[in-house]
């Protein structure tokens, strides 16, 4: 279980904080949604979990634990054996997340290498298996490629894998669908979905797109300006908005596709 | 293959192209090696049998196409002061300049990489700006200076070996060794304070990089990151200015050679540019264009083992 507790985070060049204190939960096996425009603050808020923040560059307070462990003040070196291991990150585009010189299986099993010491054949083996599990075609092929040579969906397909290859239990997804057309991102959604209902990894899924998170998660959170504005029941917040942000961002999704679902 | 062909046809046209321009330069520069080798007091009935001896009555291009040909059938001519085959003459100074150019070059691989490392932990710490200093003066010193003071000491003094006295690999190939050595560290020490700089800089450069954060997200350290995965992506920026270096340290090696009194090829083409030896003169230009061709077709070859992307373009590997 993921709890945040009143996070505030200001990057010292800055006035305003990116972060200013918000709190929520996620709790075991369960998908929540992050959503807000541009400058919101959710990468920030992403990356703060994921103990990524650049903390000599800001100012944080508050708490944020995982499975009781607090990861917001944590030292470097007890985050870099929870990184990969306890809790995995989706980034918005895949291309540049890649080591573009590197074979793609070996970042999808680069996880396994630091936090295992399974042999180069088991981890291949592993690999393969977490490849085939998100859905790329010839996983052996793929595994010899390198990320210019594949195309923007089975990359991402393959950094969901290099993140759950050894059962994170929180998986953050930054964005993961933007940069893909329409129909990658549909299959890219129901592949998260099936993970989520198989294995049983909570996520934090941020989007811009409120209509997306509909699709996958049960509840959610609107943030504006590094305030959360709503929380709650997707579908609530969907239908019956508090705030009129969230109305805006609600009534930015076509209205074809909000009869189609109107109960 | 296809690949191998294109740098091979690259370096035929190089070769042509610089050797044209070198037959071209000589004529028009004034000076006329016919005088130079008789001197001022011989009769125009001498000038004009010896002009016919060495070729020099015939027009500008059947001289160049006649050489051109024998180039090809590997007959680089004879020189005008020495009577001697070309070949025969600058074979030996071939082998000490290039043998100078390799030592340069490995101390520099040997030096630069481990230290451009080394100087990326220290950004931003508080001898950072020393260090800065320090790269800027060896960037600064001029190899001649450094041969002046390395054999002054080293040879004046210390007497670990003889400047101006070269042994010849033959006679002595420890000690020729230890005498190219001084002149390689002259050489290679404003090179590898470039390489540093630059490395330094590249290695900044990828870290702020997405992949970057990709690496730390599943784990690794500091020390992996950069060796995993920084390291390999820097390479191939600074494997290019390798190829640049290797293609000046022959050139460059020409001062150091002066300085040090080392008989390569440098030397003899300050003599042979002189006295008007036009043969000897065209061989090691040639030489030189065809080491510099070389040293960038070596930079792009490892650059495409490193970078696949550069592997693109429909070309086998
Ligand atoms: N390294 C940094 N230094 C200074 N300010 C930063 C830094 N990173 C983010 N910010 C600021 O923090 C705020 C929140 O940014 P954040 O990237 O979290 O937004 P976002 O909601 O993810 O937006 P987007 O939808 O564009 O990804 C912005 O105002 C941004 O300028
Ligand atoms: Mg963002």
């Amino acid at each position: 279980m993921l709890e945040v507790r009143d996070l505030h985070i200001r990057f010292l060049n800055r006035d305003r904080e990116a972060v200013a204190g918000i709190s929520f939960t996620i709790k075991d096996g369960e998908i929540m949604g992050l959503v807000g425009e541009s400058g919101s603050g959710k990468t920030v808020t992403a990356m703060s979990i994921a103990g990524l923040l650049p903390r000599k560059q800001c100012e944080f307070s508050g708490d944020i634990l995982l499975n009781g462990q607090d990861l917001l003040h944590a030292e470097r070196k007890l985050l870099r054996s929870m990184h990969g291991k306890d809790i995995g990150v989706v980034f918005q585009e895949p291309m540049s997340a890649m080591d573009p010189l590197m074979k793609v299986g070996e970042q999808v099993g680069e996880v396994l290498r630091i936090h295992t010491d399974l042999s180069k054949e088991e981890r291949r083996e592993k690999v393969l298996q977490v490849m085939r599990e998100v859905e790329l075609r010839d996983p052996e092929a793929v595994y010899e490629k390198y990320p210019h040579e594949l195309s923007g969906g089975m990359l991402q397909r393959a950094m969901i894998g290099a993140a759950i290859v050894i059962e994170p239990s929180l998986l953050l997804l930054d964005e993961p669908t933007t940069a893909l057309d329409v129909t990658i991102q549909a299959q890219i959604l129901e592949l998260l979905k099936r993970l989520n209902r198989e294995r049983g990894i909570s996520m934090l899924f941020i989007s811009h797109n409120l209509n997306v998170v509909r699709k996958l998660c049960r509840r959610v959170a609107v943030m504006q300006r590094g305030k959360l504005v709503e929380l709650g029941e997707t579908e609530e917040v969907f239908f019956h908005p508090l705030h009129p942000y969230s109305k805006k961002l609600i009534d930015a999704i076509p209205t074809r596709d909000k009869k189609q679902t109107e109960p | 293959m296809k690949y191998i062909f294109k740098r091979i046809g690259l370096l035929l046209i190089t070769m042509i192209l610089v050797s044209f321009l070198t037959f071209l330069a000589f004529e028009i520069v004034s000076g006329d090696p016919v005088r130079n080798m008789l001197g001022t007091d011989a009769s125009p009935a001498q000038i004009e049998a010896l002009r016919q001896e060495l070729g020099l009555d015939k027009p500008f291009l059947s001289r160049y196409v006649s050489w051109l040909l024998g180039f090809f059938s590997g007959d680089l001519g004879r020189s005008f002061s020495y009577k001697q085959p070309v070949w025969e003459l600058i074979s030996s100074k071939l082998v000490i300049t290039l043998a100078l150019s390799l030592i340069s070059f490995a101390l520099i691989i040997l030096v630069s990489i481990p230290l451009g490392v080394f100087s990326y932990q220290w950004v931003g710490g508080p001898l950072d700006g020393v260090r800065t200093a320090f790269n800027q003066l060896c960037m600064a010193v001029p190899p001649f200076f450094t041969g002046i003071l390395l054999s002054w000491t080293f040879g004046v003094i210390l007497k670990v070996f003889t400047p101006g006295d070269f042994p010849g690999f033959a006679k002595d190939p420890g000690g020729s060794f230890v005498h190219l050595f001084f002149a390689a560290i002259c050489l290679s020490i404003p090179r590898i304070a470039m390489t540093v700089r630059m490395m330094r800089s590249t290695i900044v450069d990828e870290m702020n990089k997405a992949y970057v954060r990709t690496a730390i997200s599943r784990g690794n350290n500091r020390w992996s990151v950069l060796t995993r995965h920084v390291l390999k992506n820097s390479l191939v920026l600074v494997v290019t200015f390798l190829g640049q270096t290797l293609a000046e340290l022959v050139a460059a090696s020409i001062v150091v050679e002066q300085v040090l009194g080392i008989p390569g090829l440098g030397r003899f083409l300050v003599a042979s540019i002189s006295h008007r030896d036009y043969p000897v003169v065209q061989a090691i230009v040639v030489i030189l264009a065809f080491w510099v061709v070389l040293a960038g077709t070596i930079s792009d070859i490892v650059n495409r083992r490193i970078d696949p992307r550069l592997r693109l373009g429909g070309e086998d590997e």
